[in-house]
């Protein structure tokens, strides 16, 4: 009862609030619209835009790359807006992909309703595989921290046969995406946070984690809790685009914990990926996105010219791919 | 959330000492799915099965095991299928995963658990 009369209260002061200050607005936006006009116009006459501009970037770059709770906080909305918008099954894969060097870039043969997303899934073949190296998973319980809309784990589970698969995002909406959409009975899904990950001690045998770092605030706290739960024989793949400069702090982390048993430096093929796959990255975002979120997903889309696809091109950051064994204590 | 699922999860509250594992399972709403029954895979994940919260969470369900299985239990069909049933067939839809240790409950809600935590709980 005290709450709903609390929300009764809020439901007054938002009307209020918008029948009030709605018309104030619109009636003085003559005078606030021109004063912005005035300092617009004044920074760029005075060449202080750029600098405006350069102070409002690096806001976001530390809002969404290197803080610790804002950081966290902002992904986990991101990503569960996004899902809210974009609910369509067809869409399984949230990854910047993975090409060989050749006239398609297709490594993997694909069932056809795969083929749109191809260079995603190629990117979890490469991972899973442990790069390559093995046909197939039997017998091993694997575990994805960050696991997105699913489609690679279910990729995974269909192709290499491990005995079972965890899912583990922090995404509400994307589990639930996860759990519709994937029957299989080795597969689940569950909510769960990738710096305090649900999972006993020794029980897995594979961790995947596929561009889904960057995101986390407490990047140590992360591979500690993977440490802890593999097996003293389990691996971690681990990949995900880096800031050149931050890499050594990174693998810093990566060897408190485990060897690094081999490293790629797949920046060209996440290039080439985003070459084959822009213009339907473009086409989805131009036809199926509201107008007001365009700007904000060609950023992120890594479409040819996109920031991201700059950053790479330019190998200001990289795009680095890890498979990792326990450190044994 | 399918047994095999329970099999894995611990309460993760770092102030929590001791029994973090298995939890007690609380189900309020259960479907049962109609999977085909698979020796090979039943025996394969019998193998990787921490056995005793296995046996625990089914018996929280009212099924009984035996508390040990045997090498002769994986060639007793019956047995086997029945296993198969609780692994695969029996999913979770609603209800509570409750830690033995510190209490905390985690809901299970349209059959996923929601293992987050609360941002004053974490360490
Ligand atoms: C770029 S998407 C990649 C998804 C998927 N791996 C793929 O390649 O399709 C990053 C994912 O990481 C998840 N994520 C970010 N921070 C997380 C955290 N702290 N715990 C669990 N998941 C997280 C997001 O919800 C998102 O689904
Ligand atoms: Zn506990």
């Amino acid at each position: 009862m005290i709450e709903f009369c609390l929300w009764l209260v809020i439901v007054v002061i938002i009307t209020a609030i918008s029948v009030i200050a709605i018309p104030i607005l619109i009636i003085t936006s003559p005078l606030w619209a021109s004063t912005l006009l005035v300092i617009y116009l004044l920074l760029k006459a005075l060449g202080l835009s750029s600098i405006v501009s350069n102070k409002c970037s690096q806001i976001y770059d530390w809002l969404f790359f290197k803080s610790d709770k804002p950081r966290k906080f902002l992904w986990r909305n991101f990503y569960n807006a996004l899902c809210y918008m974009f609910p369509q099954e067809e869409w399984k894969t949230m990854n910047y992909g993975y090409a060989v060097s050749s006239e398609t870039g297709y490594m993997i043969v694909l069932a056809k309703e795969e083929e749109s997303e191809r260079f995603s899934y190629q990117l979890y073949h490469f991972m899973a595989t442990g790069f390559k190296k093995t046909g197939n998973l039997q017998g091993q319980i694997i575990v994805e921290v960050g696991s997105g809309r699913g489609g690679g784990l279910a990729y995974v589970v269909r192709n290499l046969k491990p005995l079972s698969a965890l899912g583990v995002d922090y995404s509400k909406q994307q589990v639930e995406f996860c759990k519709r959409t994937y029957t299989y009975p080795n597969i689940s899904f569950v909510e769960g946070d990738a710096e305090n990950l649900p999972i006993k001690d020794d029980s897995v045998d594979m961790v995947l984690n596929v561009e889904s770092c960057h995101c986390y605030g407490n990047f140590k706290k992360f591979v500690g809790e993977i440490s802890r739960v593999l097996k003293s024989d389990g691996r971690f793949m681990l990949t995900d685009f880096i800031v050149a400069d931050r890499v050594p702090a990174f693998e810093a982390v990566l060897k408190e914990f485990f060897d690094i048993s081999e490293k790629k430096d797949i920046t060209p093929n996440v290039l080439l990926s985003l070459k084959f796959d822009s213009d339907r990255r473009m086409e989805l975002i131009q036809n199926r996105t509201p107008i007001c979120c365009r700007r904000l997903l060609k950023r992120f889309s890594g479409s040819e010219g996109s920031a991201i696809y700059l950053e790479l091109e330019s190998r200001r950051s990289l795009y680095l791919a890890y498979n990792l064994v326990k450190k044994s204590s | 959330m399918r047994l095999l699922t329970h099999n894995l999860l611990m309460c993760n509250l770092k102030t929590c000492a001791g029994q973090n594992f298995p939890l007690a399972l609380q189900a309020n709403e259960i479907s049962e799915e109609n999977t085909e029954f698979n020796l090979v895979l039943t025996q394969k994940m019998l193998g990787k099965l921490d056995w005793k919260a296995f046996h625990r969470v089914a018996d929280s369900l009212g099924h009984t095991l035996p508390e040990e299985l045997t090498p002769e239990d994986q060639n007793n069909d019956e047995l086997m299928q029945r296993l198969h049933h609780l692994l695969f067939n029996i999913v979770v839809l609603s209800g509570t995963l409750t830690c033995q240790s510190c209490g905390r409950a985690y809901p299970i809600d349209k059959g996923i658990p929601n293992m987050l935590l609360e941002d004053s709980e974490e360490a």
